[in-house]
């Protein structure tokens, strides 16, 4: 569902990500972890297509984002890292217009509006400004509008920032259903736990360069130091030891 | 009290940072500093040749022509306190109650007058810097005209600059007794207080200022009228306003009166010096008080819109589901911000006032020559307002988007969708007030019909053409960090936008004024009249509005598809 091919991308001088390949498949959620600054959002804003690959290519649902962006966008339900809405617009509103700009018919996006609302527990918030939001809600509203349209593909980056432990759960119990009705979901994350509790497989990037790949117990048997956790295997990995 | 050795050191960070940021290797912000300097010295050096041949022709207008100078003098401060004290009011909200970095200071063991002073003199910076560069062009070109000596500069600049204080203490001051007493106070409430001081500011300006003598020429031999009109002129319209104290240092200074120079110059700097003790004496009794009272009632406070369902549509969705949204998205947003939509309804005020004003045409102008010639006059005019229109409420458009533009780039929308979700809320808009202004204004100077059809189509290509420069230029040099619409107006992307558009209104009214000219000179010289310029005439209007709608709308397509975000 996600390709990525010999993918770099240069920033002036500084290479953000180098020579990076990558597949994600149908019923997948991949794991994407690596310290700050590593090239995670910058992956996953080229596979979304905010951003250009200086070299390589991006396919979602064997689409090229660069050739042809609105298909390929159409399978995309992306949820960035900071959830930056429109301040006049209520959650309700916002979601009206992302079902519009999504093509759906006014009974369905009714239907999920109010399916997401009640999931998500955006209660009597729905009908207010977002500008009254505090972070945590303006990042449940941008789930609900990358989920809404049922989407192939979920790019999620950084899941749980601001969110509270219950709407914290019910994001990752979102994300495991979704895959399990066969969209690949893309996570960067800075929480290991998240990754280890979630994910089916994790990629592990350190200076814009993929690392290692493969599922949480493939890292455990090839750990030297017979590191248990993700959180051990990490620093085995990024301390190079 | 505020602590010197506090502010001092707040502000040294902060200076630090801005230096930092401009001498910064980015190409892009070295790009936006030349662009900034390129823009403000084309503004400065236009703005002191207008007003120093303005000011120099004047002075050789024996017995008004430094009366005149006087009371242009007078108006223009005027407007500058106005504004200034407006903007004051505005930008403190933001300032000193809505800033996270007041968040943080407060949250720092630091007396709150200290934060007073260093938001009140980034406040200052932030309201005033347009104005300041706005007078200096007035200031250089009446010296210069007058063969003012070199000491007059400074004198001068030091008296706009404690001017400028006048207006800050008062505004800030006003701002923190509003908050006192309204503690859910924000930006929409303030902009209706300051309408409602605008058109009572307004309406006495007109019955108690009488500004109309200034325009009233006597076009008469009549010794009574004519020292009746003088008279008119020599009234000083405001003597108790700092406008006039300002105006008075400059015109005392020139005719070489010291202690009219000195007293005005002191009178401009005891009531700047009490305007900021003023409202650091209210800040230290009311500052910390009304910022934490706003955080109190801030969170209380919700805007329900609508509840459940499908909110109503605003439009047909004739245009196609994407463009509709797109243009009920933006019309919402505008509507709930208040900045827009009480900026656009003082404009369209104005509009009103000018068509109507119409009416009292001469008794002069009634030939066909006359009217014919004012009808073009009368196009040129609804095209710069249409510009200026253009520049401040579509140039914003694309920048508006903001942080949220990864919204529209990320969902399985065009650039062109985008573009004409942009163009058609704007084309509707800016072509129903073009044609009413034009429709209006030709009916009450009642130009021949004919004219007033060609007038009507010229307009509609003038909405296209500079709805697709503001667009376009809009798209290529965004703002996306800014939300303030007339910031971004102003930003050297928007000067240039406005510069093109008038460069386009210039070259289109001297195409179309053409075919007039041939037909004035063969009626006067008695003969034949060519088909020639009327056929050039049209060929070089299509063409030059072709290019004016294609090119920034094809450049900036092109620039929004290659940003990164």
């Amino acid at each position: 569902m996600i390709e990525l091919e010999n993918v770099t991308k240069n920033f002036g001088d500084v290479t953000a990500v180098r020579d990076l390949n990558l597949s994600v498949s149908k019923g997948e959620l991949f794991g994407f972890i690596g310290p700050n600054g590593a090239g995670k959002t910058t992956t996953i804003k080229m596979i979304v297509g905010l951003l250009r690959p200086t070299s390589g290519r991006v396919t979602v649902d064997g689409i090229d984002i660069r050739t042809e962006p609105e298909r390929a966008k159409s399978r995309i339900g992306y949820i960035p890292d900071s959830p930056f809405i429109y301040s006049s617009l209520t959650g309700r509103e916002f979601l009206w217009f992302i079902g519009h700009l999504y093509r759906m018919k006014a009974s369905e996006i009714k239907d999920k509006i109010e399916d997401l609302f009640e999931y998500m527990e955006i209660g009597e918030w729905a009908d207010s400004r977002a500008e009254e939001y505090s972070h945590g809600m303006r990042q449940k509203i941008v789930i609900c509008s990358a989920l809404m349209h049922d989407p192939k593909v979920v790019l999620v980056d950084e899941p749980m920032v601001g969110l509270d432990p219950k709407s914290a759960r019910k994001v990752k119990v979102a994300l495991t259903e979704r895959v399990e009705n066969g969209a690949a979901v893309f996570v960067s994350t800075h929480s290991l736990p998240v990754a280890e509790e979630i994910c089916t497989r994790v990629g592990l990037i350190d200076k814009g360069a993929m690392v290692a790949t493969g599922t949480v117990d493939e890292f455990r048997k090839s750990s030297k130091r017979g590191a248990r956790s993700l959180e051990d295997i990490y620093m085995e990995i990024t301390e190079g030891g | 009290m505020f602590d010197l050795a506090e502010v001092l050191a707040l502000l040294k960070v902060k200076l630090k940072n801005g230096t930092s940021y401009l001498t910064s290797s980015s190409r892009d912000r070295l790009v936006r500093l030349v662009g900034y300097v390129v823009v403000v010295s084309i503004f400065l050096v236009g703005g002191h040749i207008f007003f120093y041949r303005m000011f120099a022709y004047l002075y050789t207008v024996e017995l008004i022509g430094s009366i005149l100078i006087g009371r242009i003098l007078d108006m223009a401060f005027l407007v500058f306190l106005t504004m200034l004290f407006m903007s004051n009011i505005v930008t403190s909200l933001s300032t000193l109650y809505r800033s996270g970095e007041v968040d943080f200071l407060m949250s720092l063991p630091i007396e709150s007058d200290s934060i007073f002073v260093l938001k009140s003199i980034e406040n200052l910076a932030y309201s005033s810097w347009a104005t300041l560069i706005a007078g200096l062009p007035i200031i250089v070109s009446f010296g210069t005209a007058a063969h003012a000596p070199f000491h007059f500069y400074p004198v001068s600049i030091i008296s706009f600059l404690l001017f400028a204080l006048i207006p800050a203490g008062c505004g800030i001051t006003v701002l923190m007794l509003l908050a006192a007493v309204f503690p859910r106070i924000g930006k929409r409430e303030i902009v209706l207080i300051l309408i409602a001081l605008f058109l009572l500011a307004a309406f006495l300006y007109l019955i108690v200022g009488r500004p109309e003598g200034i325009t009233r020429l006597p076009f008469t031999t009549n010794l009574h009228e004519l020292d009746s009109y003088l008279e008119t002129l020599g009234a000083v319209s405001s003597p108790f306003l700092p406008g006039a104290w300002l105006s008075n240092v400059m015109t005392s200074f020139t005719e070489g009166s010291t202690s009219s120079t000195l007293f005005y110059f002191l009178l401009l700097a005891s009531t700047a010096v009490f305007s900021i003790t003023l409202s650091m004496g209210v800040a230290s009794r009311l500052y910390r008080r009304t910022w934490t009272t706003s955080k109190d009632s801030g969170g209380m406070r919700r805007v329900r819109v609508h509840r459940g369902g499908q909110p109503k549509s605003l439009i047909p969705r004739v245009f196609g589901t994407q463009r509709t949204a797109l243009v009920e998205k933006d019309l919402k947003l505008f509507f709930r911000d208040a900045a827009q939509w009480s900026q656009a309804a003082i404009l369209f005020g104005l509009l009103a006032i000018y068509v109507l004003s119409l009416r009292r045409t001469p008794i002069y102008f009634t030939t066909p020559f006359w009217r014919n010639l004012i009808s073009l006059v009368n196009l040129g005019f609804t095209g710069y307002v249409f510009a200026t229109v253009s520049i401040r409420f579509v140039y914003p458009a694309i920048s508006l988007e903001g942080q949220a533009l990864w919204v529209v780039r990320s969902a399985p929308l065009s650039i062109r969708d985008l573009f004409w979700g942009k163009l058609i809320l704007n084309l509707v808009l800016g072509t129903v007030l073009v044609e009413a202004i034009i429709l209006a204004s030709d009916l009450l100077l009642k130009v021949d019909p004919i004219i007033t059809l060609i007038s009507m189509v010229a307009v509609l290509f003038f909405a296209c053409s500079l709805v697709s420069i503001s667009i376009g230029f809009g798209a290529g040099m965004p703002d996306l960090k800014e939300s303030n619409p007339s910031r971004i107006a102003s930003g050297p992307g928007g000067i240039l936008a406005a510069m093109t558009s008038l460069a386009y209104v210039g070259l289109s009214v001297s195409i179309m004024a053409w075919p007039g000219y041939a037909y004035l000179v063969s009626e006067m010289s008695n003969t034949a009249l060519s088909s020639f310029p009327f056929i050039a005439s049209g060929a070089a209007f299509l063409s030059l509005n072709a290019l004016a709608i294609g090119l920034p709308l094809y450049l900036g397509m092109r620039s929004l598809a290659s940003r990164e975000i």
